[in-house]
């Protein structure tokens, strides 16, 4: 999937992950309003076509009404985010982005021993 | 062949007496009158141009087929049967590979043209579409949300910017998309930009324009018809900008005019010559935009009832100025312009009628079912054109005076008719019956009433024989 979701579809995206997954307009509508987002109708119109063109949603009319489910979940994003991000900023050096981490306070010490006793376990 | 010929010429000369008419009054009427009006307007001259549409008696088919004859003799019936002894195949033979050779010139022009701007615009479209990058904005897409709903569009136009171009564009037509520079472009421009191309899309000008490309295709011989392409996208931008500006107040309109400045740069790096739903082309145009929007008045109510009274007027003439007069074209047998009626075959000879409508070989139509519906004489404006031999009216008001028809035969007293002569004040008709015995003079006044009927001197007879049977 070589398609990127912008910053703006991406809260629709997780609107509806939110939501299991499938959420109906007017459940996002509701949702953006909850969030004090001005959104206008046919902005999340278009944002939410995109989505469709990109194989990110799918749409079941019910009736007059549209509904729009997730094709790919979360986790699955975050995992392809994750490797172009690893690839683009760190050449896919992992060590690098670890170390990046906890130069930077983002991983403390405890979290790092955790991680890898999480990995060892793995391997045994 | 030669008929499509005439044809097209007559609706390229009717399109461009009533583009004249037009532009003569948009010149006069340049400020006055509002700049929609001087843009639908031109609709009319466009669809005089690709209509073949003949109702009229006066029209330019007429007059035009006046003029022809100069430089064809063709194998049309001429006006007069001294002109129709002159008038021989050798000459029409040439004629007729003259307007084949005309078809395929023009054809293949029209053909090669349509091509040409057919494949720049999809290579337009493709180079755009190429660059386009997906505008995620909220705040951009917000905005031209917000003018879409003060428009009452429901079709959500797409949003991208493009770094090939330099002036915004519109582009498809059934979803459309609105594609903007990259540059930063603020919450003040924005919105008159997006009200301007989604006024395009609301307008269907893209048809319009499309159809004047057709035009063009067509009438590629015409120098009017550039004339007319020049005109519609220079009104086109005008009329759009007003439509714009009319719902701007005093402040908003200067930030308009700012805009359409802003936009004036090198062209596009996407090559389109037919320069579809750009925001701004040439200074030249732009200075005459920025003049009418600060020129731009709302229209006095006198003012508009004289547009829409001169509006049905341009209808009516395109109306009646007509294309190609069907007369013509069926004249090559009946001789509808010319005063006499004359067989075109000289042995079995039967009515002229017959031949024309293709049943002479069908069996006689007996008598009182002849196949004419209502009445017969009222078309005596036109008679000739309309002179059927089989009118049940015309049976029946040869009948009062004697003269009966059996078969394809006409009967005078008991004898075979050689030659039937209908006389009106102004114009005769013919027919001739090579088996026939006597000749006769009908007398018809301009009521459409028979007067008489008397028999043809002898001399006469002889004078007519050689015109009618075709030989000198």
């Amino acid at each position: 999937m070589a398609h990127k979701i912008s910053e703006s579809e991406l809260v629709l995206m997780r609107i509806i992950w939110k939501n299991g997954g499938v959420a109906l307009y007017s459940h996002i509508m509701g949702e953006l309003v909850k969030d004090r987002n001005e959104w206008k109708n046919n902005t999340v119109l278009t944002l939410l076509s995109r989505l469709v063109g990109k194989k990110f949603l799918k749409v079941n009319k019910i009736g007059r009404r549209n509904e729009y489910v997730a094709v790919v979940t979360e986790a699955e994003y975050q995992a392809m985010q994750t490797h172009s991000f690893l690839d683009k900023v760190f050449g896919g050096n992992v060590k690098n982005l670890v170390s990046t981490l906890l130069r930077q306070d983002i991983l403390s010490a405890d979290e790092l021993e955790e991680i890898e006793s999480f990995w060892r376990k793995g391997h045994e | 062949m030669n008929e499509f010929m005439k044809l097209l010429l007559t609706m390229s000369v009717s399109g461009t007496l009533l583009l004249l008419l037009i532009l003569g009054l948009i010149r006069l009427y340049k400020n006055k009158f509002s700049r929609r009006w001087q843009y639908y307007i031109c609709l009319i001259a466009v669809l005089r141009f690709l209509i073949p549409f003949t109702p009229g008696t006066i029209n330019v088919g007429r007059l035009l087929e006046g003029g022809l004859k100069g430089f064809h003799t063709a194998d049309i019936m001429d006006k007069s049967p001294e002109m129709l002894d002159r008038n021989v195949t050798v000459n029409g033979n040439k004629e007729k590979q003259t307007y084949i050779y005309l078809f395929f010139v023009w054809s293949a022009m029209a053909l090669a043209l349509s091509v040409r701007k057919i494949r720049i615009y999809q290579g337009f479209i493709q180079c755009v579409k190429a660059g386009n990058v997906e505008v995620s904005d909220v705040r951009a897409l917000n905005l031209l949300s917000g003018c879409e709903e003060k428009l009452n569009i429901k079709t959500g136009a797409g949003l991208y910017c493009n770094a090939l171009i330099v002036s915004p564009i519109m582009i498809g037509y059934f979803r459309p998309s609105i594609v903007l520079p990259v540059r930063e472009l603020g919450d003040q421009e924005l919105p008159h930009i997006f009200m301007h191309e989604l006024l395009h899309y609301k307008r269907r000008d893209m048809l319009y324009k499309w159809l004047v490309q057709l035009v063009v295709c067509i009438h590629w011989f015409n120098p009017f018809a550039y004339l007319l392409e020049k005109e519609v996208n220079k009104a086109c931008e005008l009329s759009c900008d007003e439509a714009v500006i009319s719902m701007l107040d005093e402040p908003a309109r200067r930030e308009y005019g700012d805009m359409l400045i802003s936009f004036l740069k090198p062209t596009n790096h996407c090559k389109d010559t037919l320069s579809f739903m750009t925001l701004s082309d040439g200074a030249e145009q732009l200075k005459e935009r920025l003049g009418a929007i600060m020129d731009f008045r709302e229209k006095t109510k006198g003012m508009r009832i004289l547009m829409g009274v001169l509006a049905l007027c341009i209808i009516f003439g395109a109306v009646f100025i007509g294309g190609y007069s069907d007369a013509p074209v069926t004249g090559l047998n009946s001789a509808v312009t010319g005063k006499s009626l004359i067989p075109e075959e000289q042995n079995p000879v039967v009515s002229t009628a017959d031949e024309n409508s293709g049943r002479a070989s069908e069996p006689p139509i007996p008598e009182g079912k002849s196949r004419s519906m209502g009445t017969y004489i009222p078309n005596w404006e036109n008679w000739d054109g309309d002179w059927d031999w089989d009118d049940k009216a015309l049976m029946e008001a040869y009948a009062a005076c004697g003269i009966e028809k059996n078969g394809k035969f006409y009967y005078y007293c008991g004898e075979t008719v050689y030659i039937l002569k209908n006389q009106r004040p102004d114009s005769s008709i013919y027919l001739i019956n090579t088996e026939g015995t006597v000749s006769i003079k009908v007398n018809w006044n301009a009521e459409g009433e028979i007067t008489g009927v008397s028999y043809i001197a002898k001399e006469e007879v002889e004078k007519l024989k050689p015109k009618l049977l075709g030989t000198s």
